[in-house]
């Protein structure tokens, strides 16, 4: 049987079982882990220190320079440099300190707590300086890593269901064999609109930038010529969900005059709506992908700043008092 | 003009052949060596460029007049061909013999060009590859056909035509289709042959427009182009749509080769079997059922190439009245050094020969394979050999002292001399039911899984002789553990052993029930048909019995389908002598009892919930019913972050044993490229240097002794060994004072569970949402209803 080391209880002090990888166990999401049992510590160390607080309360104001200030205060400390090290735990992957998902459970029930745990140390005093600074900052990791537990636990079903249970290479194979299949149809009619489908194939576009992706807008093109004046008096216009195409397509299929013209007309408009369709789905995906990282992008800067604006918190106190 | 004389004829220049005629050389007997293609060592030019051969077993000393190392392919070869000179080997290309006729002493050879020679002894060291098919068509006999692919980087931006419908042809135009316009030709309608990932990785590549395809067709006619065309060739395509003409500038053949067994046989060589890889009946000198004829190498049934070598060297030196030890007498000699006691290694055999009967049928030189692959053991009194659950990659026989098996229930078992055990694992490829502990004096011959099922596929009194045990103690462990030894053997001659490939059906909705099945390797699912197709209702993995539930009092016929998921095997003993055991003993009633309750409670409940049911065919038709430990990512809970990957590639110098996005999904269940650690490993099928280990929890991983022939990648239905050069790790310090990485061979690499790591394996716990887990195939009914009743 496998056994874990000695040394890593030190640094990973709320793991009371093995590392949670049994052949019995089926999916168990990281919100869920082990029946909540970091929920239920983070709410039982809550409960207590409001109610430890409340009775301290009664003997002198709450402030953060009192016995039990200091304890809160310590507490909450640690507790920052615990969730700090989820960091280093997602990035050892030798590490035998228990799964990554139970510590991401810990991370987050314990990361809640510290919310409530470093407003009774402050004593709900706050002002212009270092310390409400790092009281702030705190408050701003939380809540953007309360948006990572939404996003986390809502994006990858909301995905799935709006791929409609297909993979993201699917849909894009799906869209080269509908391209393929338009050039098909087009080649049989005049070279105007072979030219058309033609831009309209080769400017549509999927994802691009960071603010792109996570807009999620279909930023395809296509380009209009001049009939009369040429070549360089071509405009790149919109073509969102292919819609100066289809629109295109159905005049032309409007004014047809034959019945195979038209019949091929109608199935040229069937696969550009298709298309259009196809790219919503996967420009929407893209975009819930990005949103899926983006969070960790204000996440990680906020935490960093965190830790200094603590590190100069505990200082300022210890050095000025 | 009268024919040419020699001592002796050899066939084939491959490393057996060259090493046979350097030795003839030496002992200046007049030799030939007759070569159908055009160069020395075929099979070996065909290894893709700079591909590292390796000189396994390393215990075994090399032993000819050619030098032969580990090394690159041109380095090996060039080796040889320097052999050749220097020894005045005498070597006739080209030179394809279709006939021998006569006998020891005159032996007559028929060339394909009509030239004839005369010899006094033969040498076949055909190897097993056999010669390639060649288009048999107008044109086929042009510079721009060939059969093989050195290269697929060779060729930029040409038109080729790769005909065939075999992995290798699909592989050949799937890597040249990267940068050269492909048209694939297959004869049929679709890819039978295929290996399932290969088909997958074709389709999915003809689908997004990479290569062209055309089914049911053939090449008519090739021929060069006129000048003003875009490619030197042009090649006539038959389809039944018609034909047309496409020009290209080269055409590959991959139509399989013709094996050589045909022409071997017809020269009155008998073979010990009717298996496709059954070896000629050969005697310690190599001799096969024609004397004077000799047949060494792969054909023999010895596929490494020093082994080849030595015998070629061996050969010649029995033709030239030097009777010598062969090369694998001194490691024989140390691996028997506890059982010898002053006899020679032969008697030493013979010995176990005579005391072991699953090998009493054996030839002399299998049996030197065999204890040649396995270790002599003395555990020490009381020593556990296995534990009951542990998993295991080798079969033991009591070559001395006594071995004591423990059950669960009934008395242990006390083996003595001669028997054998850690079978029932072998044939089901589960963990054992029984533990082991070592009596006093014990000496036991432990062989590895593959040995012994290589055995008991060419060897029907091997396999005969498991077969009978197996039953005797399957009956006993799980029927009877408390009856009477002659009850049990009278029920054995009863009980029948049946095989079923995978899809077929054990029985049917409808059948009489007139047997009672016991599960011994493999699983199916009993199902009932419902208005979509079949309904799973149950799952049987091996070791367990087949809807005894619906064997209820009263009932006359079967009320589900029972359908073998992977190749099964089955026992089973009629039903009244079941009825009558059940009526006298309480225990079996008791257990029936308590199995046929569990059975009736779960096909009720999938039936309640037919979702489960796809769930569960799903699974099943990925191969999930031969996993022991597959890996399953719930897609509802992955975000994509590829932690899993990088975790794989970080614990594994770099290279990833699993690709994530790959694999098939259904309700949001998805089934990644990665081990599943089979019950029965395709991949041990056939490792020449015995590279593929199982450990007690299961893992099945490769170790270093790899010597890169790709076998297993071949072999695993699944895609999920790579081929991959593995870099040396040099330290930042030691790359600024020069050091550059030692350039690595190509070895197989596959997922090993992490084995080395105390945490399990890191996919698992590196998945920061849980969405990763690995299963055991026993818990996909638990799975199939959990997914079920997740996804609404």
């Amino acid at each position: 049987m496998r056994r874990t080391s000695w040394l890593w209880p030190v640094l990973a002090p709320l793991r009371f079982d093995e590392s949670g990888i049994g052949p019995k166990l089926m999916h168990e999401s990281f919100i869920n882990y082990r029946n909540h049992r970091y929920g239920v510590f983070a709410v039982a160390l809550c409960l207590g220190a409001v109610v430890t607080s409340l009775i301290d309360s009664r003997r002198e104001p709450q402030n953060g320079g009192t016995w039990l200030g200091y304890t809160l205060g310590s507490i909450a400390a640690l507790l920052i440099c615990y969730l700090a090290l989820y960091g280093v735990r997602r990035r050892s992957f030798k590490s035998p300190a228990g799964s990554a998902a139970g510590w991401l459970s810990a991370h987050v029930y314990l990361g809640v707590a510290v919310l409530c745990i470093a407003t009774l140390h402050c004593g709900f005093q706050f002002g212009w300086n270092v310390h409400t600074s790092a009281f702030v900052l705190m408050l701003l990791v939380s809540i953007s890593g309360c948006w990572g537990v939404y996003v986390y636990a809502r994006y990858p079903g909301l995905m799935i269901r709006q791929r409609g249970n297909s993979s993201r290479e699917t849909l894009l194979e799906q869209l080269s064999t509908l391209d393929r299949r338009a050039r098909l149809l087009v080649s049989a009619l005049d070279e105007r609109l072979q030219s058309y489908v033609e831009e309209a194939i080769r400017r549509t576009h999927l994802g691009g930038g960071v603010w792109a992706q996570l807009r999620g807008r279909d930023r395809s093109t296509i380009l209009i010529p001049d009939a009369l004046r040429g070549p360089p008096f071509a405009r790149i216009v919109s073509n969102e969900g292919q819609h100066v195409l289809i629109q295109r397509l159905a005049q032309e299929h409007a004014g047809a005059h034959e019945a195979s013209f038209a019949a091929k007309l109608q199935d040229l408009l069937e696969v550009a709506s298709e298309k259009a369709v196809l790219v919503g789905k996967l420009q929407k995906d893209i975009q819930l992908q990005g949103l899926l990282q983006f969070w960790l992008y204000c996440h990680l800067p906020l935490c960093f700043g965190l830790l200094a604006a603590l590190v100069i918190h505990v200082l300022a106190v210890f050095l000025y008092r | 003009m009268p024919d040419l004389e020699f001592d002796v004829a050899i066939l084939g220049a491959g490393p057996a052949g060259l090493s046979a005629a350097a030795r003839a050389a030496q002992r200046k007997l007049s030799h030939i060596v007759l070569e159908a293609g055009a160069r020395h060592a075929n099979t070996i030019q065909q290894y893709q460029r700079r591909k590292h051969v390796m000189s396994e077993p390393g215990l075994l000393p090399l032993r000819s007049d050619i030098a032969f190392a580990a090394g690159r392919r041109e380095a090996v070869l060039q080796g040889w061909e320097d052999g050749i000179r220097k020894t005045n080997a005498q070597i006739r290309y080209q030179a394809e013999v279709t006939a021998i006729s006569g006998a020891k002493g005159a032996f007559r050879l028929a060339l394909k060009d009509g030239d004839a020679l005369r010899a006094g002894h033969v040498i076949m060291a055909l190897g097993v590859q056999g010669n390639p098919r060649r288009l048999e068509v107008p044109g086929g006999e042009l510079s721009c056909v060939q059969t093989a692919l050195e290269s697929a980087d060779a060729y930029l931006r040409e038109t080729i035509i790769v005909v065939g419908a075999g992995d290798a042809a699909i592989e050949n135009a799937l890597a040249l289709a990267v940068q050269n316009r492909v048209i694939l030709v297959n004869r049929g309608a679709d890819f039978p042959r295929a290996k399932d990932s290969n088909v997958t990785r074709l389709t999915r590549a003809l689908d997004a427009g990479r290569l062209e395809c055309s089914y049911r067709a053939a090449v008519k006619l090739i021929s060069a182009a006129a000048a003003e065309s875009a490619a030197p060739y042009q090649v006539v395509l038959g389809s039944p749509e018609g034909e047309r003409t496409v020009d290209c500038h080269r055409v590959i053949a991959r139509l399989g080769a013709i094996a050589p067994r045909r022409f071997v046989e017809s020269i009155g060589v008998r073979f010990l079997d009717d298996r496709t890889d059954a070896i000629p009946d050969l005697s310690p000198q190599y001799e096969s059922s024609v004397p004077g004829l000799f047949i060494i190498g792969a054909l023999a049934g010895c596929p490494l190439i020093k082994q080849a070598m030595n015998q070629g060297y061996e050969v010649i030196e029995h033709l030239s009245g030097n009777p010598i030890q062969p090369a694998d007498h001194p490691v024989l000699e140390a691996k028997l050094r506890p059982l010898l006691g002053g006899r020679e290694v032969a008697a030493t055999l013979d010995l176990i020969q005579d005391r072991v009967p699953t090998f009493a049928g054996l030839k002399a030189l299998a049996m030197r394979e065999l204890v040649l692959a396995s270790k002599i053991v003395t555990p020490r009194k009381g020593r556990r050999i296995f534990a009951r659950g542990d998993y295991s990659s080798s079969v033991f026989h009591v070559l001395q002292g006594q071995v004591q098996l423990e059950a669960d229930a009934g008395e242990p078992m006390l083996l003595r001399a001669g028997q054998l055990f850690g079978e029932m694992s072998l044939i089901s490829g589960r963990p054992h039911e029984i533990g082991a502990v070592a009596g006093p004096e014990c000496m036991l011959l432990e062989t590895p899984h593959g040995t012994i099922k290589k055995l008991a596929r060419t060897e029907a009194s091997v396999r005969s002789y498991i077969d009978r045990v197996f039953v005797v103690r399957a009956l006993r462990l799980l029927l009877l553990p408390r009856a009477r030894a002659e009850t049990i053997h009278a029920l054995a001659v009863r009980a029948q052993i049946h095989s079923i490939s995978a899809g077929d059906t054990l029985f049917e909705q409808g059948d009489p029930i007139d047997r009672l099945y016991l599960l011994r390797s493999g699983s199916v699912t009993l199902s009932r048909p419902t208005r979509s197709g079949d309904g799973p209702v149950a799952y049987c993995a091996a070791g367990s019995f087949v809807d005894v539930a619906g064997c209820v009092p009263g009932a006359r016929s079967r009320t589900v389908t029972a359908r073998a998921t992977v190749a099964a095997d089955a026992l089973s003993i009629d039903f009244e002598s079941f009825s009558e055991l059940l009526s006298s003993d309480e225990a079996l009633q008791r257990k029936v009892q308590v199995e046929q309750e569990q059975q009736a409670a779960a096909y009720a409940r999938m039936k309640a919930q037919p979702e489960a049911g796809d769930v569960l065919s799903f699974l099943m038709s990925h191969g999930v019913g031969e996993a022991t430990n597959v890996l399953v990512i719930d897609e509802q809970l992955c975000i994509g972050c590829d932690q899993c990957e990088k975790a794989c590639a970080h614990t594994h110098e770099g290279v990833s044993r699993l690709n994530r996005r790959a694999g098939p999904s259904f309700y949001s269940l998805h089934l990644p490229t990665s081990c599943r650690h089979c019950e029965h490993p395709h991949c041990m099928r056939d490792c020449p240097p015995n590279a593929i280990h199982r450990l007690p929890d299961g893992e099945v991983f490769i170790d270093d002794t790899c010597i890169g022939c790709g076998n297993c990648e071949e072999s695993c239905p699944y895609g999920v060994i790579q081929m991959a050069e593995v870099p040396e790790r040099v330290g930042i310090v030691q790359r600024l004072l020069g050091r550059r990485p030692a350039e690595a061979a190509k070895t197989a690499v596959k997922c090993d569970m992490c084995k080395d790591l105390n945490a399990g394996p890191a996919c698992v716990s590196a998945c920061p949402t849980g969405a990763a887990i690995r299963i055991h195939a026993e818990d996909v009914v638990a799975l199939a209803r959990t997914r079920a009743s997740a996804v609404r």
